[in-house]
């Protein structure tokens, strides 16, 4: 084990002597899965315990560097082949992680190397090199203040969807943050733990507003359905499309927006012509679709759906909603690549997120560091005027060290 | 909700909670159907089936003694599921659910309502926001999702009104739902393990009536089935798609399915649909396997999916009409047996002439 591994192992180890982590409900019906210190290639995977001794006592003999457990539970939770683990049910959970959200802030921590060519470079990664288009790219990720925020938001319109629309309640839900760039919201609801893929494929498209087809909301010829007369205080979809079309054709950004939004010049002038005219008709009560619709054509309004859609909707990570077999990470265990709790919150911790406060279990006292090609910014710290020793928080260190910077503590 | 439920509801609804305890009161056995009592409710039985296989529908006429018409509800399932043939099962099972789908559509919303929750446990209560003028029910989301007919727009839950958990439903909705949840009651009942004790030899006559029938009637569909057109008879949406597939593009999961349901249909075998799925970009063999299994009955609720009529292909940009191929077309499967039945016919005539 290199030092690195031996000096996080001994740090982590600390954290587990006095932490409560997390007991999920039907302990024995959970598949759990570690990844240890030393062995970091490699996913044990399979492991059942009977009582919460047995677990607690698993992580101080062994103080893994990551810990999963399954979302569902099993008859056999320890049977090696899934078909024989007996799937008796799943919670309903919701991952939100930055990875797969636009941030404007990726540019200054994100950086990815092309394994084969050595080309490298800061944003999104690309799905091939752009030197020699190879597939084999290394990632390298980092988390600040900015992903932290939209992630928030996007956890908070999540929950909104889940109590407003399908009227979980608060307590049926567990909200975690997942110890690196995002949250999971986890459903408890008696009601849902049998639904199959298809149902939660269902839920996970309506989140995200896949499929809202202007055809139910908007009255068009030729009329394939009876459309909704939507108002702003309605529920579900229709609320939503009505608010957001109005603060779309009321923003400033609206040329903007269209145009990425690929509407053509041509009517992207004649919208923008008759702006006064739609807001007016939008505020007449109830607003005068009839009329509005008629200055639109379908095409137009199917892409402005498309936008309106995309900014209401949640950008969850669809596969972990639909998989029922899913493993998650454990609340109050360690993030491996982060050295940050996985933290339990709940609504208002969520609303108030601080990861100082709700993250981070090691010391805040300053070290000094040394840091070689270091991401321009991390958490709250700007690391963009490159220096070369700096002084840092002390959880920041272990995160450099965990996230495999090339960093190393001056003893003073 | 004090709702009254008659003989008749009873002999319209044989499925029904209330239906089924009727006829626990009345203690019929096997032994019972020896006997012209027992006679007439085979007979009534048989002639349910017979409509499910003919007809496609069991017409809502009753017979004379309701208890007959009654009883021969589970004797008719008893009949079918000692075949245990699962196209039979299927055909009746969707038969069964047209039949109570006639009677619901004149029902009253009470009894609907009753109906739902009584039987299939459904949340379902009357809805009484005037917001939604033609709204009249509202449904747990879980209830519908479960039931949800068919792939489409209409059915998609995101162009739905879901408040509080709830589904906002017109009566045709509902009644919709219903006959998808009577198809999956008759289904499972189906599948359930029997062993029928007949001392008398009085039923096994009337299965094997019932056998040969629908051996004849199978003999039909097989043998136009069977045959394959090849892909000069495919409708272009489905070459589109396979052109797609095979050229490494990403595909819509609605065109997956739609893609893989259809060439299930036409007799492909789950390893021949994984073969032509084989070139997508992300291709996972279990995953895709799963999915083809599942769409072709093999897995979770074991129908077997038919692909997308034509209006919903258009719905989903699937549609590569031009304009003239496709005409009188309302379901890529037609057009796959209308273009392949009239090359052969085509075919034939070129042989003779030759």
């Amino acid at each position: 084990m290199s030092n690195k591994s031996e000096f996080l192992k001994r740090i982590f180890s600390k954290y587990y002597k006095r932490a409560r982590i997390y007991i999920p409900d039907s302990l024995p019906q959970r598949e759990f899965a570690f990844v240890y210190f030393g062995k970091e290639g490699y996913m044990h995977r399979h492991i059942a315990f009977n009582n919460e001794d047995e677990l607690i006592s698993h992580f101080k003999l062994h103080v893994p560097r990551h810990v999963f457990y399954s979302s569902a539970y099993y008859e056999y939770p320890a049977a090696s082949n899934m078909n024989e683990k007996g799937w008796l049910g799943a919670e309903l959970i919701f991952d939100i992680d930055v990875d797969h959200i636009e941030t404007p802030c990726k540019e200054f921590h994100d950086k990815w190397t092309c394994l084969n060519c050595g080309a490298s470079g800061w944003g999104i990664p690309p799905q091939l090199c752009y030197n020699c288009g190879s597939e084999k790219i290394r990632r390298e990720t980092w988390v600040c203040e900015v992903c932290l925020s939209v992630a928030k938001d996007e956890a908070l319109k999540l929950i909104d969807f889940l109590i407003n629309d399908f009227g979980f309640s608060k307590n049926d839900m567990m909200i975690v943050f997942s110890g690196h760039r995002g949250f999971h919201v986890h459903v408890k609801d008696s009601e849902i733990l049998t639904l199959d893929q298809d149902s939660r494929r269902e839920i996970s498209d309506y989140i995200r507003g896949i499929g809202v087809d202007y055809r139910f909301f908007i009255p068009t010829k030729p009329a394939l359905y009876t459309p909704y007369a939507l108002d702003f205080r309605d529920p579900a979809w229709l609320g939503r499309i009505a608010r957001s079309l109005y603060s779309l054709i009321a923003s400033n950004q609206l040329e903007e927006k269209l145009k990425k939004a690929g509407v053509s010049a041509r009517k992207i002038e004649k919208i923008t012509a008759m702006r006064e005219e739609i807001i007016k008709k939008l505020e007449e009560n109830p607003p005068n679709w009839s009329y509005i619709s008629k200055l639109i054509d379908p095409n137009t309004w199917e892409r402005i759906f498309h936008l309106l859609t995309e900014e209401e909707g949640v950008k969850i990570d669809e596969r972990v909603t639909i998989d029922v077999k899913r493993l998650i990470r454990l609340p109050e265990t360690l993030h491996g690549k982060t050295g940050m709790k996985v933290a339990l919150l709940n609504y208002h911790k969520l609303e108030e997120f601080d990861i100082e406060k709700h993250a981070v279990v090691f010391p805040s006292d300053n070290v000094k560091i040394t840091i070689k090609k270091p991401p321009k910014k991390v958490l709250n710290i700007d690391l963009s005027t490159k220096r070369e020793a700096l002084e840092v928080p002390f959880y920041v260190f272990v995160y450099f060290l965990a996230n495999g910077a090339e960093v190393k503590r001056i003893k003073t | 909700m004090d709702v009254l439920f008659t003989i008749e509801d009873l002999a319209k609804y044989p499925f029904s909670k209330d239906s089924r305890e009727y006829i626990e009161e009345l203690n019929f056995d096997y032994k019972d159907f020896k006997g012209p009592y027992g006679e007439r409710v085979l007979q009534r039985a048989y002639s349910r089936v017979n409509e499910a296989i003919e007809k496609r529908v069991i017409s809502p006429a009753f017979h004379e003694d309701l208890d007959v018409e009654i009883l021969s509800f589970p004797t008719a399932v008893l009949l079918v599921g000692t075949i245990g043939d699962s196209l039979l099962s299927t055909r009746y099972a969707i038969a069964e659910s047209k039949r109570a789908s006639i009677f619901l559509r004149s029902e009253t919303l009470e009894k609907i309502v009753y109906l739902a929750s009584s039987t299939f446990n459904w949340k379902l209560s009357l809805n009484v926001d005037s917001k939604f003028e033609g709204y009249m029910f509202k449904l747990h989301f879980k209830d519908y999702l479960l039931h949800v007919p068919e792939h489409s727009p209409a059915w998609k839950l995101s162009n739905r009104v879901l408040k509080n958990g709830e589904v906002l439903l017109t009566k045709h909705d509902v009644v919709r739902l219903l006959e998808e949840a009577v198809k999956i009651y008759v289904l499972e009942h189906l599948a359930k393990k029997r062993e029928i004790e007949d001392p008398y030899g009085i039923i096994s006559p009337w299965i094997e009536k019932i056998r040969e029938i629908w051996g004849r009637y199978k003999a039909r569909i097989e043998s136009r089935k069977m045959v394959d057109y090849g892909e000069e008879a495919y409708p272009p949406c489905i070459i589109s798609l396979i052109n797609d597939v095979k050229a490494g593009r990403n595909i819509p999961h609605v065109g997956r399915f739609a893609l893989a349901a259809f060439l299930l249909n036409i007799g492909k075998s789950v390893e021949e649909v994984l073969e032509i799925f084989k070139n997508s970009p992300d291709f996972n063999e279990n995953i895709a396997r799963y999915q083809i299994e599942h769409i072709a009955g093999l897995r979770g609720s074991r129908i077997k999916y038919s692909p997308f009529k034509c209006e919903n292909m258009k719905s989903y940009g699937l549609c590569r009409d031009d304009g003239s191929t496709c005409r009188g077309i309302k379901h890529p499967l037609q057009y796959y047996y209308k273009r392949g039945m009239a090359r052969k016919r085509k075919n034939v005539k070129q042989k003779r002439v030759s």
